[in-house]
């Protein structure tokens, strides 16, 4: 009875029986619909990034679907001088290669103050040490000792930082070194999800549970995740498309497309 | 016959505050990845949609309704 007045709505003559499976048959149309609409949208994005370059200090490192956070952390002010400029912009490009390399399920984070090319002369300026140095606080890890590339299986806030992880001081090392030592952890991250203990132990001391053989962490409901990001790029790209213009005479406003999401 | 009646003040009220609120939840939704916090992103998106479904419910059920004409009785 409830739901003859959708019916009568539609101007449906129907019994109350029939009435009732042509309800259900159309929420059962829409709600496939609806599910296709977002998995369409899903499907056109990426399983996730393998890299994160967070631009601001209050941008959040994305939690999604990853098995392990790799941060490099610039504490030390000596790296934000502009002689080490060039240093810091080959530690950048080993970020870049290795983040590419640790494959979409392991994130590499780097934090910086701002958009900025790599190429700038002022690039040292441009690290967020304020930022990397709550971590290395919250790790209770020597600035001077730094960078530091930490990784974690669990979420790396900096008011509760996973006790399982592994750190590796970056500082002494040659380039040659260096190399070797992100060639080795993208191996193990790659292939195994996780940083051997020995290896964190190797490069440097690390505190008490420093460097783990954490589990690696089951992963997230992935699916989900980009259906919601499917659904809301698709509402951006539909917001962006749309060109509303008001002109009421005296007063005139435009909604312009998008320039960038 | 029957015709429908609205109760057109309140509709507009429920919806300007249901709306208001799903301007905001749909603004959290947009202004960050769902990866980044799919927790937020989730309770933001599902909240909307079902603010939505609520004020279409309410509106339907019970501010608007089949009501006879009034009979003149002259």
């Amino acid at each position: 009875m409830k739901k003859e007045w959708i019916c009568s709505f539609w101007n449906m003559s129907h019994t109350s029986r029939t009435c009732a499976k042509t309800v259900w048959s159309l929420a059962l149309r829409s709600a496939i619909l609806f599910a296709a609409a977002l998995s369409f949208g899903g499907a056109g994005l990426s399983a996730g990034q393998a890299t994160a370059e967070l631009v601001s200090p209050t941008a959040q490192i994305p939690r999604g679907t990853y098995k392990t956070w790799s941060l490099f952390l610039v504490c030390n002010p000596d790296w934000v001088a502009p002689e080490k400029s060039t240093d810091l912009a080959n530690l950048y490009r080993r970020f870049k290669s290795f983040g590419d390399a640790i494959g979409r399920e392991n994130l590499a984070v780097w934090f910086w103050k701002r958009p900025l090319p790599v190429s700038d002369p002022r690039l040292a300026e441009n690290v967020d040490v304020a930022r990397s140095a709550e971590f290395c606080g919250a790790l209770g890890r020597a600035p001077s000792q730094g960078p530091y590339l930490v990784v974690t299986t669990a979420y790396p806030a900096v008011t509760a930082f996973p006790t399982e992880r592994a750190i590796f001081e970056l500082g002494g090392l040659q380039p040659a070194d260096l190399a070797k030592l992100l060639n080795s952890l993208t191996d193990q991250l790659l292939l195994q999800g996780r940083v051997e203990a020995a290896m964190g132990a190797a490069r440097g001391p690390t505190p008490p549970g420093g460097a783990t053989t954490p589990p690696a962490a089951p992963p997230t409901s992935s699916l989900w995740i980009r259906l919601l990001e499917g659904a809301r790029q698709s509402m951006i790209g539909f917001g962006c498309k749309v060109k509303l213009q008001i002109d009421t005479g005296l007063l005139s406003a435009e909604l312009r497309a998008c320039t960038g999401q | 016959m029957s015709i429908q009646r609205w109760h057109w003040g309140k509709i507009v009220i429920l919806w300007a505050w249901g709306g208001l609120c799903v301007a905001v939840l749909l603004t959290r939704f947009l202004s960050q990845k769902a990866e980044v916090d799919p927790v937020v992103s989730s309770l933001s998106f599902v909240g909307s949609v079902l603010i939505l479904g609520a004020l279409t419910i309410v509106t339907w059920l019970w501010l608007g309704g089949k009501d006879d004409p009034p009979t003149d009785r002259r």
